[in-house]
């Protein structure tokens, strides 16, 4: 369970999250929308560490992981671009947080193959990341964030800028896995009718 | 909104990575040069020097020269960067390459192949040296500007009746402006503080402030003298800084830049561009021709005399053998990179203000050689003599040049690729070493090629450091087309050759 308690993000004077309170149950998928520019990313990035709280708390389970360093907080991230690493291979990618848990090397490949067919793209684990498309990129991008097994998996409007049949084919394909992995997830978007198909429970940002 | 906050928020977390490259720039550079002026600046001396005519004929001949220089340097270079960067034909590859290449080759080289084919000394020379280096400056800074100025613009004013010379006034001027700016003010800094031409092709009237503060210095003990020309030289180039400011400035307008433009396949007038092109390449090409020509000619008589020599492993009239000159440029040079590269990785990881590492720049070799003379001299700081200190010094006139060719490619790794790093388990380091160095390997190895050239090229300090047992190229090349004798200057020019070859091959392959 993802427990959030009156966080707040300020960057100088300038408040960005303002007291946000909120609860993910283990297994379900929590949606915030709220119109672009209002700081719904910068939520996402003080959950996971990217960037300090000013003052509230971060809860996984019993953890505290408020003052934790990203890298230790178990927390997955799939961004708007996908952000995948452009001087590795679609395998590579998804090999890379299996690499730094040390998994021993077979494992890694079974791992690997595993998430390539969850997502339906096998036929691509050699391909080069410039050489794949937007919506095999977006795929490859929560693959790679679900290799490690991560406790909570943040989704930042990972279906913006597709086209329409791409759009809708990951969206039913993105239910699909966190159905199937029973994923703790946290959804971004402007886009109600994703929220509606995607989340169990709809938070909507409050103004400032 | 929220983003950019969030950006701003990041970048500055990360000015702890500042602290080696501050520590170092400050033992190295700013500990020397502050105690120079410190310990021996005096007014009195200085308003001796304004008063002394033959100091102020030295620091007169400096400014005019640099100023024409700079001047030439525009007139030749600004048309090449025009042809090179609009236009495309058979050669224009190689026509960049070598206009490119003497940024890299030492200047003591450059005088040499100018020498090589005038055979004689004097203010035309030392001009046409400093054009030779300088056109590279003029392109490598103005081209990548002009390169990216939107066609559509151009086009635009066109169909509203602009003839060309208005579109170049009011469209491309306003986008290449401040890059024609700082390159201008880069020239005349160059020329001003020109050291390794001026010891070539300077003979014994032609002194700048440069060369005289080394002599000095270093011949006639004079340090006081010495101070109070390089605080004169810095008051100049001060002040060139000053004037030139504001319009070194990016205007407003060059934010709208669009991605580089394709190049003309077919010019309406390929002549034009192809002509501009070749005379920029005959001026600076025929000097570095002109060594290695000089190194198998004597006399109007092909000998390899000369090449023989230095590969028995003698050069004439110096105490050192070939190979140990040789052996020392590449020690050292590989040194400097090591130490150079990974501080200016650093300080491109970072984001705070640069100014500091562009001192080096501003403040001339000869200036900073005094101040390592007369600051690491005593005990426990007694390191003048060490070997150690020259590369070290070569690292510090490396990096403002070598921060300067990391930045681009280390700004352009996108922060959410490292955010990405850390939401799947990464370490900061780890994705150092993951992500950014494997994205930056490219620019790194011409990076350090660079830091190699400027090494393997780098007189002024260094000749305040050499000793017999550390003279690198440039110092005996120097030393030999600076003494008499036809096989001594023969061997200079070999020597030279040898470093147009493996200057060029270093950076063409970086």
């Amino acid at each position: 369970m993802l427990n959030v308690s009156n966080l707040s993000v300020a960057f100088g004077n300038n408040v960005i999250v303002d007291n946000v309170s909120l609860v993910v149950p283990t297994g379900e998928t929590l949606a915030i929308t709220g119109p672009s520019g209002i700081g719904k990313t910068t939520l996402l990035h003080a959950i996971c560490g990217i960037v300090h709280t000013t003052h509230g708390t971060v809860h996984i389970d019993d953890s505290d992981i408020t003052t934790l360093p990203t890298h230790k907080r178990g927390i997955g991230l799939v961004s708007q671009t996908g952000d995948l690493f452009p001087n590795m291979t679609v395998s590579q990618n998804i090999e890379f947080g299996l690499r730094i848990t040390r998994m021993p090397k077979a494992d890694r490949i079974t791992r690997v193959n595993e998430l390539l067919e969850m997502v339906n793209l096998v036929h691509l684990a050699h391909r080069n990341v410039p050489e794949l498309s937007g919506g095999e990129a977006r795929r490859i991008a929560l693959a790679r964030a679900l290799a490690p097994h991560p406790r909570v998996l943040l989704l930042d409007e990972p279906l913006s800028g597709l086209d329409q049949t791409t759009h809708d084919e990951l969206m039913t394909d993105l239910s699909r896995v966190l159905k199937q992995t029973a994923t703790t997830a946290l959804l971004v978007t402007h886009d109600h009718s994703e929220a509606d198909f995607l989340a169990d429970t709809t938070f909507v940002f409050p103004h400032k | 909104m929220a983003e950019l906050m969030e950006r701003h928020h990041l970048v500055s977390k990360t000015k702890t990575l500042l602290i080696a490259p501050v520590v170092f720039l400050s033992v190295f550079f700013v500990v020397p040069v502050a105690n120079t002026f410190l310990r021996y600046f005096q007014f009195s001396e200085f308003i001796d020097v304004l008063g002394n005519q033959s100091l102020r004929s030295v620091a007169w001949f400096s400014l005019w020269q640099a100023i024409i220089s700079t001047l030439l340097t525009l007139v030749i270079a600004l048309p090449a960067t025009w042809a090179l960067s609009r236009y495309t034909f058979l050669g224009t590859r190689i026509a960049r390459g070598i206009l490119t290449a003497p940024f890299v080759l030492p200047a003591v080289v450059v005088a040499a192949g100018v020498l090589a084919i005038t055979d004689s000394r004097g203010v035309a020379t030392i001009i046409w040296a400093h054009v030779v280096f300088n056109v590279s400056v003029v392109l490598r800074i103005v081209g990548p500007r002009w390169s990216m100025v939107n066609h559509r613009l151009e086009n635009g004013a066109a169909t509203l009746g602009a003839r060309p010379s208005h579109t170049f006034a009011l469209v491309v001027w306003p986008h290449i402006s401040a890059a024609v700016t700082n390159a201008a003010t880069l020239v005349f800094i160059y020329c001003f503080t020109s050291f390794g031409v001026i010891t070539i092709l300077g003979g014994v009237s032609r002194r700048t402030l440069e060369s005289e503060i080394f002599t000095q210095a270093v011949r006639l003990g004079n340090t006081s003298t010495a101070t109070a020309l390089a605080v004169l030289q810095a008051v100049i180039i001060g002040a060139v800084f000053f004037i030139t400011r504001r319009s070194s400035r990016p205007n407003s307008t060059s934010l709208h830049v669009s991605s580089p433009q394709p190049l003309h396949t077919k010019p309406r007038h390929r002549i034009t561009p192809l002509l501009i092109t070749a005379t920029a390449v005959l001026i600076v090409a025929s000097p570095l021709l002109a060594t290695i020509y000089r190194s198998v000619v004597v006399n109007g008589q092909v000998s390899l005399s000369a090449w023989r020599s230095f590969f028995s492993g003698a050069l004439p009239a110096l105490s050192v053998s070939t190979q140990s000159v040789i052996f020392t440029s590449l020690i050292f040079a590989t040194a400097a990179a090591c130490i150079c590269v990974p501080l200016a990785l650093l300080v491109t990881s970072s984001s705070a203000p640069r100014a500091l590492f562009s001192l080096p720049l501003v403040i001339s070799a000869a200036t900073l050689g005094i101040g390592l003379i007369i600051t690491f001299t005593t005990s426990p700081y007694e390191w003048r003599s060490e070997r150690w200190l020259i590369p070290v010094i070569h690292a510090v006139i490396a990096l403002p040049l070598v921060v300067r060719a990391l930045e681009p490619a280390t700004q352009a790794i996108p922060r959410s690729l490292r955010n990405a790093s850390a939401t799947l388990g990464a370490s900061p380091f780890i994705t150092w070493v993951r992500v950014d160095m494997p994205i930056l390997k490219p620019a790194i190895l011409r990076a350090t090629g660079l830091s190699m050239a400027v090494s393997l090229g780098e007189f002024g300090a260094t000749s305040f450091l050499s000793r017999s047992g550390s003279t690198t190229l440039p110092i005996a090349i120097a030393q030999l087309l600076g003494r008499p004798g036809v096989a001594t200057q023969q061997a200079g020019f070999v020597l030279a050759a040898l470093m147009v070859l493996v200057t060029v091959g270093v950076m063409s392959r970086a």
